[in-house]
């Protein structure tokens, strides 16, 4: 079959902005503040206030009808409260931009890893100091550690770690 | 009131397939606030999409002007709008999900096309002995309980998919009718409807056209875009049945019995926000009779059909 057999959580099922995009936030238990999505898709901290305005300008109602207890912008509050909440908010080496799971907590990674881009071309300086370091007369080491700074390289790229490796 | 602002405001009608019908309640509302008389709201209406690509119903424009009135909007119930398309995430579900064939194997029951399966298809869909709203043409329809249309359901091209409270109700304009949403139950299935086209009826491109282009590119045809988009969706609620409709597009049915509404209406806003067509979400819309036939000949053959998730569930 395709699919669930039982419904997921309603708040489990991705909430569209008026634009069509699924709107990103999350709460800061520590900070008590709130992380969004700026104009650029990074991630930026604000306070509740700055939210609601947000997520008024997102469609969501703030006045209360019909008997409702909450409006529509309190509920979706709540929802980011106590179902979108993070541990730790902030940049974590090597872990690219978005949520990802530590130790059994949630984390939002707010930045990625700036990795330098491979270039074909001349490299005298590093080519000498790795010499230098690693070839003795009788052994090259070199390519052992080219191999693994391939792998790592690739590791990070992809944001997967790579098992039973000796790093360091 | 400023002609000038009423004239971009009309120049925003969009093309057939775009949304013509929304335009027309949006523009309305607006013009109404503008202070312009609901008979010149009319008029000005039939002129800005006189060339929008497909032929208006004859109530179509009245009906828009009668509901955006002041008056009307107060008893309206306030949800939120509907999102627009994310084209973004459309194209990398297209890319990345399953094909049609892959949907067809992967129904735990395989509707063969030498029989029809209509009446135990709604069986299973609608058990006991419900009043049902089925009919062979959008401008016809007839409310009857579950036995008395046993035999004649696979004629039929289009049935509400919900039960229906009595034979008739009162409808908007205050006739009586076999479907209304005056007679109809509480909601038992989302229809969700994909339906994505390059050209509209003029020859023009549509918004989804640049995509849809790309798609193809990689051999991922407009069914099988529907058919990942169903898939997705499956991913938050199951889906009992997805059925090809004869024309373009793929209806998937996902049971909702009990289920409220603000709940569903989340589902539906990422449904459209995918493509969906917003109209299934009224209740006594009609949608496709599940293996009935097309006014074009066509058979509306289930793909994919799971029995067992047709009773819905909630947590």
């Amino acid at each position: 079959m395709i699919g669930v057999a039982e419904p997921v959580e309603a708040a489990a099922v991705p909430d569209v902005a008026n634009d069509g995009k699924i709107v990103q936030a999350h709460y800061d238990g520590v900070r008590k503040s709130y992380w969004t999505t700026n104009s650029r898709g990074g991630w930026i901290e604000v306070t509740e206030q700055s939210l609601r305005r947000l997520l008024r300008g997102q469609g969501y109602r703030s006045k209360l009808v019909d008997g409702e207890l909450l409006s529509q912008l309190d509920q979706k509050l709540n929802e980011i409260q106590t179902e979108q909440d993070v541990a730790y908010a902030g940049p974590l080496a090597g872990h690219r931009s978005g949520l990802t799971e530590c130790c059994g907590n949630r984390i939002l990674v707010t930045n990625s890893p700036c990795l330098i881009e491979p270039a074909e071309g001349a490299w005298p300086v590093l080519e000498a100091l790795l010499k230098n370091l690693l070839v003795d007369g009788h052994y090259d080491q070199r390519p052992y550690l080219f191999g693994w700074v391939k792998i790592a390289y690739e590791a990070l790229r992809q944001g997967i770690w790579p098992l039973g490796r000796l790093w360091g | 009131m400023s002609e000038a602002k009423i004239r971009e405001i009309l120049a925003s009608c969009p093309i057939a397939g775009d949304g013509v019908n929304p335009w027309l309640f949006t523009t309305a509302l607006k013009l109404h606030r503008l202070g312009v008389a609901p008979a010149r709201i009319e008029e000005l209406l039939e002129e800005a999409t006189s060339d929008c690509g497909r032929e208006l119903r004859p109530d179509e424009i009245p009906r828009a002007v009668h509901n955006s009135a002041p008056g009307s909007l107060k008893a309206r119930a306030r949800q939120r709008s509907w999102p627009g398309r994310n084209y973004e995430q459309i194209e990398a579900i297209g890319l990345n999900g399953i094909s049609l064939s892959e949907l067809e194997r992967h129904s735990p029951v395989q509707i063969g096309p030498s029989l029809n399966h209509t009446e135990a298809i709604i069986d299973a869909l609608f058990p006991s002995n419900p009043l049902l709203c089925a009919g062979p043409s959008l401008h016809y329809s007839l409310t009857r309980s579950r036995e008395a249309w046993r035999g004649f359901l696979a004629r039929q091209q289009f049935i509400v998919p919900s039960p229906m409270s009595k034979t008739k109700g009162v409808t908007q304009d205050g006739k009586l009718s076999a479907r209304s949403q005056d007679n109809v139950g509480p909601r038992r299935f989302l229809v969700i409807e994909f339906d994505f086209v390059e050209t509209d009826k003029n020859g023009r491109d549509t918004a989804a056209a640049p995509m849809l282009r790309r798609l193809a590119a990689q051999g991922v045809t407009i069914a099988d875009l529907c058919a990942a988009l169903h898939a997705e969706l499956a991913k938050c609620r199951p889906l009992a049945l997805v059925l090809h409709s004869g024309g373009k597009s793929l209806h998937g049915w996902y049971p909702c019995p009990g289920v409220e509404d603000a709940v569903m209406h989340r589902f539906m806003r990422f449904a459209v926000s995918l493509g969906a067509d917003r109209a299934t979400w009224t209740r006594a819309q009609l949608v496709r009779m599940p293996d009935g036939v097309r006014d074009n000949g066509k058979r509306q053959r289930v793909l994919y059909f799971n029995p067992a998730v047709a009773n819905g569930g909630e947590k």
